[in-house]
């Protein structure tokens, strides 16, 4: 009988607390955890890859809770990336109009002292901006461009599928079906047994 | 007044407002134009993560993530094509040729 793929023989299908909350902290965590550094290192490369790349195509704007909610459910399964980035667009980035908060129009900057938004005007070609105490803010600009589009819908799908693959990836870390250090050792009749540290010897001759 | 007020912001609307610089991770790129050459890169990265967690012999792993890339792309480029096929070939067949 041959010897199994390696992911089902000797197979730990026990659940592994500690790997899959690393896991849910950082892409890739969770292996480095159980050992597997070259795959945890290709996880993180991977998932972070995607999440970076998505931010640099579409923006700050891609990760949005309040006006992208939908998306945001399958972003969110990055993990804590995804709610830092979040955060910080929402509390840096977008402005407190009245009683809500809302992305700058592209004739509007952000006010330091109150957060509202004030219109960009031309002084002597220089965009300028009046905040609430008088002050003159020279060059003014909103304080970042939505994205739309094309441009808008890849970077947001970049971050939306680095957060199915993450599931893919807790999972794996959670139950850990993949013995880390295994050997064949030839036996007595020439068979091949299969070795796993702190088990019996499984597999064998047919 | 109140009827040059709308006027007066209209025309303050239309005025051109200066792009503020480039910042990356905040501001888009503006890719409109060649978006799909991003494809390639996203089959790669999604290779990268799925063999990771799914190939069992990491020796062969870069040739698995390349042969997965590969069979991503090839897909989506047939879907492509077959889309292009059905829309612009055969739906344009049988309107042309239903009876009418």
């Amino acid at each position: 009988m041959p010897l199994s793929p390696p992911s089902q023989v000797g197979a730990k299908d026990e659940l592994q607390p500690a790997a899959a909350l690393l896991a849910i902290a950082f892409p890739g965590l969770g292996h480095f955890y159980l050992g597997h550094i070259h795959r945890g290192a290709c996880i993180c490369a991977g998932i972070m890859g995607m999440f970076l790349t998505g931010l640099l195509i579409g923006g700050i704007s891609c990760v949005d809770r309040r006006e992208n909610f939908i998306w945001f459910m399958g972003q969110a399964l990055v993990g804590p990336p995804t709610f830092i980035v979040d955060a910080l667009h929402q509390n840096r980035f977008k402005v407190r109009d009245m009683q809500t908060i809302r992305s700058a129009r592209p004739d509007e900057a952000k006010d330091p002292d109150t957060g509202s938004p004030t219109p960009i005007f031309m002084d002597n070609g220089v965009p300028s901006a009046r905040t609430a105490k008088g002050q003159i803010i020279a060059p003014a600009y909103p304080p970042y461009v939505k994205s739309l589009g094309r441009t808008g819908e890849l970077g947001t799908l970049f971050i939306t599928i680095a957060g199915f693959m993450n599931v893919i990836v807790v999972v794996d870390a959670a139950f850990n079906v993949r013995a880390p250090r295994r050997r064949t050792q030839p036996t007595s009749s020439g068979a091949r047994t299969l070795k796993i540290p702190g088990t019996e010897s499984v597999g064998g001759a047919s | 007044m109140n009827m040059l007020l709308p006027a007066i912001s209209g025309v303050l609307a239309m005025t051109p407002m200066p792009k503020p610089p480039y910042r990356p991770f905040i501001d888009p790129v503006q890719i409109d134009g060649y978006w799909w050459m991003f494809l390639p890169l996203m089959a790669l990265l999604i290779a990268l993560v799925y063999k990771a967690v799914k190939h069992a012999n990491l020796k062969t792993y870069w040739w698995a993530v390349a042969k997965m890339t590969l069979e991503i792309v090839a897909g989506m480029v047939l879907l492509g094509v077959t889309s292009y096929l059905v829309v612009e070939v055969f739906a344009r067949y049988i309107v042309e040729h239903a009876p009418r």
